[in-house]
């Protein structure tokens, strides 16, 4: 018998309402049951309107042509119920999608729905509850939850309804690296054990790559490639030789990938996707060419003067349950400083006490200049309608001259002396710094994620701060727009300003930041300058880190990596 | 504070909105001081099982201050009543003016006690579970309010936090600048919200809601105790209400105070009633009095 696919689409296009340009293109493609495709590709490229294809419900306003089947029925005939139940949709916000206020609730809220009798549902809402480990929690209220166990919550409540496949866009975008590995683990166990179909997108590959049966990958609206795991450094290359430029996506591929597609043997075909493997590749070159190393000519930057110096700063939010129990840091002047660690170590209370949010309860704290910081949430900024005015609303108590002299990297044509006219032009200046030019009459809501990050960075820089505190600015950030994010920090930091940030991403900390500290148990636990910060560390510490460990020394990014087996004549 | 689980809380809601109502409405609807007085015995006394002697302290503050105004206060300018205490301004205050606002007070205090009773047994849960049954649409938007209020709470501390940190909170600033900044804050907050509530909708629609007719879930089962506990409190309840209907527990303060003193199956009527207020608390009580049993013996086992 020949098995239907659980999921086809043929010939997928889609035009949204007032634009020219299609935002998917003839899209073919199908699934089988039990498999695991993993969809990527930048920010932008189609991949959530692609996915919201398949439901019904969300399926956006604009033209669109093709056909899509489930189990071989048309999309467009089934019936809202079976269409429901059969495909379940897990979007990237854990909070927007938990209707009730119970986690019991939650999970039933989808059979309520359908009409299962309340004893059915008795059953089912307890066997799922056991099957995610939810037993602890089944009786809490959703708002106690942390971001990882509402988001298992969400993937719980719509498996409870048995659908064929699972549509999940970026579901981890949000989490913590701790959140984002339970909530895959927990996916690819519900793929393994019950075999259902799991269509994921994602930008953010180290860790999903390894999981998936095949990859889509996306680029402008297209599908450009359907490969196996161990392929996609093909499909990359063949693009580049073809393009002459590489696919955004491709910085975001596993470190593995990324090392093999740099520095491999020609005849190899098929590239190491784990950490595991690529440390057995790793071995098996180095075996060949000798323990080698590289002395990374990382050019130290001066230290400049203590900007920011925290000493022994207690803080707690309630009565006997500290925050920051010891914290004490040195910033110096002019560099990126980054503060790693893990859930709950303090991370984003110590950057609000920094910023004078918080009061410390004891410890001292001294500033020099004027410290600014911005919140995770782009949402929680933006108070005007339109982006111009968000930028104008900044200098309305402040002297835009005196602000336009701390921004150097503007290129301001000439200091007005008009009054009114200088704000305008320092806001157009910031617009075109940071490409949001185009978008200035739009409202700052309907901007796309990386917009409004960057919406919410010119709003810092207006406040002419001397100290900028950034409180996970690469959360849900996608790998080539991180790139040019860093470039503005750094150019930022190259004017003399000081960036202060808190993170989870270590990726982005190893690339970009002069030095980093680690937060632990509300302490300062070490702190060094990037390279040494990552050495030492084993596993706290990169993808790139792991792979090298003990095989190739002094390696911490990709780029170390491949430079060191170039070096050792192997290309 | 420390949280007294109450088992008889454990019950099904139907038992507990039973119980609270029989309460609340006979100490409403009766006049006479002895089974008011009985009722805010009963009521305290459960006030204090269910949430310790200090927060009854509080209770007992605001009782205070009913007492002033209604029997201290409010007799100095109705002046009602036939039996003079003494004459301010040659106008009598009386005593049954006094009296009255003693009752009223007492009433009024009972009233209060089993609220907080009410407070401490019904669960957000239980008032889904009563409203969801009846309404269900209405149901299902008491529950989206009860998600969305701690939602709120946490945006708002987020988009202050984060108005603060970009310096446009100006603490120090006068009346007028500090009201614009928490409006501004307030419409950020809200626009977010509605924002995000066009995703909440998409996620009822992608997990079937409006394909057609919903069903009600909870988790409480009606089980046979529950049954013997709705018998319990009609039958407890019923002698005293059947009396109050036959104008026997009558009482009327002006101008003279008149109570119909209570012949013996009137008394055997209250005795049961008040049993029946009282059986909750007996029950948490000989609950958690075995419970702590339970975990002492547990521990012995243990050690052995």
């Amino acid at each position: 018998m020949e098995q239907t696919p659980v999921l086809a689409c043929e010939h997928i296009s889609f035009c949204y309402p007032r634009q020219t340009e299609n935002a998917i293109e003839d899209i073919s493609f199908a699934m089988n049951d039990g498999e695991f495709v993993v969809l990527c590709g930048q920010s932008g490229c189609g991949k959530t309107t692609l996915l919201r294809h398949f439901k019904k419900n969300q399926i956006p306003f604009g033209t669109g042509s093709g056909r899509l089947y489930y189990r071989g029925m048309d999309l467009e005939q089934m019936d809202d119920r079976r269409c429901a139940a059969g495909i379940g949709y897990v979007g990237q916000n854990p909070d927007t999608q938990l209707v009730t206020d119970k986690v019991w609730h939650e999970l039933a809220f989808g059979l309520e729905n359908l009409g299962v009798p309340g004893q059915q549902i008795r059953r089912r809402t307890a066997e799922i509850a056991q099957y995610f480990g939810m037993e602890d929690w089944f009786h809490k209220p959703v708002a106690e939850l942390s971001g990882g166990q509402k988001q298992i919550l969400n993937l719980a409540s719509v498996v409870i309804m048995q659908p064929g496949v699972l549509l999940l866009d970026e579901p981890t975008a949000q989490l913590d690296p701790i959140g984002t590995r339970r909530f895959l683990d927990t996916l690819g166990r519900l793929n393994k054990d019950m075999g259902t179909a799991v269509l994921l997108s994602e930008q953010r590959l180290e860790d999903v790559v390894p999981m998936a049966d095949r990859i889509l990958i996306m680029h402008q609206g297209k599908l450009i490639g359907d490969t196996l795991p161990n392929r996609c450094a093909n499909v990359l290359a063949d693009y580049e030789i073809l393009h002459g430029a590489k696919l955004p996506i491709a910085s975001a591929m596993p470190v593995a990938v990324r090392a093999w597609q740099g520095c491999h043997k020609a005849g190899e075909e098929e590239s190491p996707v784990s950490i595991r493997e690529g440390r057995s590749w790793l071995f098996t070159h180095v075996q060949k060419i000798g323990q080698e190393s590289t002395d990374r000519q990382q050019a130290e930057k001066e230290q400049g003067q203590t900007v920011l110096s925290a000493e022994h700063i207690t803080f707690a939010y309630e009565k006997g349950r500290k925050v920051l129990t010891d914290f004490s840091l040195q910033v110096p002047g002019g560099g990126l400083f980054a503060i790693l660690g893990g859930n709950g170590s303090g991370k984003s209370t110590a950057l609000k006490v920094m910023a004078g949010i918080y009061k410390q309860g004891r410890g001292k704290l001294r500033v020099q200049g004027k410290v600014r910081y911005l919140a995770q949430n782009p949402c929680s900024l933006f108070t005007e309608l339109t982006v111009k005015e968000e930028l104008l609303v900044m200098l309305l108590y402040e002297n835009a001259a005196q602000i336009a002299d701390t921004l150097p990297f503007l290129q301001m044509k000439e200091k007005n002396s008009k009054s009114g006219s200088i704000e305008n032009e320092l806001v157009e200046e910031m617009l075109d710094y940071l490409e949001l030019a185009k978008q200035k009459d739009q409202n700052p809501m309907d901007l796309s994620g990386g917009q409004q990050q960057r919406l919410a960075l010119g709003k810092m820089l207006l406040t002419g701060s001397d100290i900028l505190l950034l409180d996970e600015p690469t959360k849900g950030m996608d790998g080539a727009f991180k790139e040019k994010f860093a470039g503005w920090l750094r150019d930022i930091c190259d004017h003399g300003k000081t960036v202060i940030l808190v993170s989870h991403d270590m990726d982005f900390c190893a690339e970009y930041a002069d030095m980093c500290g680690l937060l632990f148990d509300g302490q300062m636990i070490s702190r060094g300058s990037t390279k040494d910060f990552f050495q030492e560390n084993t596993f706290y510490t990169t993808p790139a880190s792991r792979m090298a460990r003990g095989i190739l020394k002094d390696c911490f990014r990709t780029e170390d990596i491949i430079s060191a087996l170039q070096k050792a004549g192997c290309s | 504070m420390t949280d007294r689980k109450s088992e008889y809380a454990k019950r099904h809601p139907i038992v507990i909105a039973l119980y609270i109502a029989v309460c609340v409405i006979w100490t409403m609807i009766i006049r006479h001081p002895v089974p008011l007085l009985l009722s805010l015995a009963a009521s305290g006394i459960y006030c204090v099982i269910l949430n310790g002697i200090r927060s009854w302290c509080h209770e007992l503050a605001a009782g205070i201050g009913m007492l002033f105004f209604a029997a201290v206060i409010l007799p100095l300018f109705s002046h009602r009543g036939v039996t003079p205490l003494f004459y301010i301004n040659g106008m009598a205050v009386t005593w049954e003016s006094v009296y009255y606002g003693l009752i009223m007070t007492a009433m009024l205090m009972a009233v209060l006690q089993w609220c907080r009773v009410a407070g401490s047994l019904i669960d957000s849960e239980k008032i889904l579970y009563l409203t969801g049954k009846t309404l269900p649409s209405m149901g299902l938007m008491l529950m989206m309010i009860f998600r969305t209020i701690p939602l709120l709470r946490e945006r708002y501390r987020q988009v202050h936090e984060a108005q603060t940190g970009l310096g446009m909170a100006g603490g120090d600033a006068p009346l007028a600048g500090r009201i614009r900044r928490l409006l501004r804050e307030l419409s950020v907050m809200i626009s977010w919200t509605l924002e995000d509530s066009i995703e909440v909708s998409v996620s009822m629609e992608s997990r079937g809601y409006r394909t057609g007719k919903r069903t009600w879930f909870h988790l409480f089962h009606f089980q046979r105790e529950d049954l013997y506990w709705c018998l319990l409190i009609v039958m407890t309840f019923a002698g005293m209400y059947i009396c109050q209907f036959r104008g026997e527990f009558a009482a009327y303060y002006f101008p003279e105070i008149y109570r119909i003193p209570l012949a013996v199956y009137q008394k055997a009527a209250l005795i049961m009633g008040t049993i029946g207020m009282l059986a909750p608390a007996v029950y948490d009580l000989y609950f958690s009095g075995r419970e702590r049993c339970t975990i002492n013996g547990t521990d012995g086992k243990e050690a052995v």
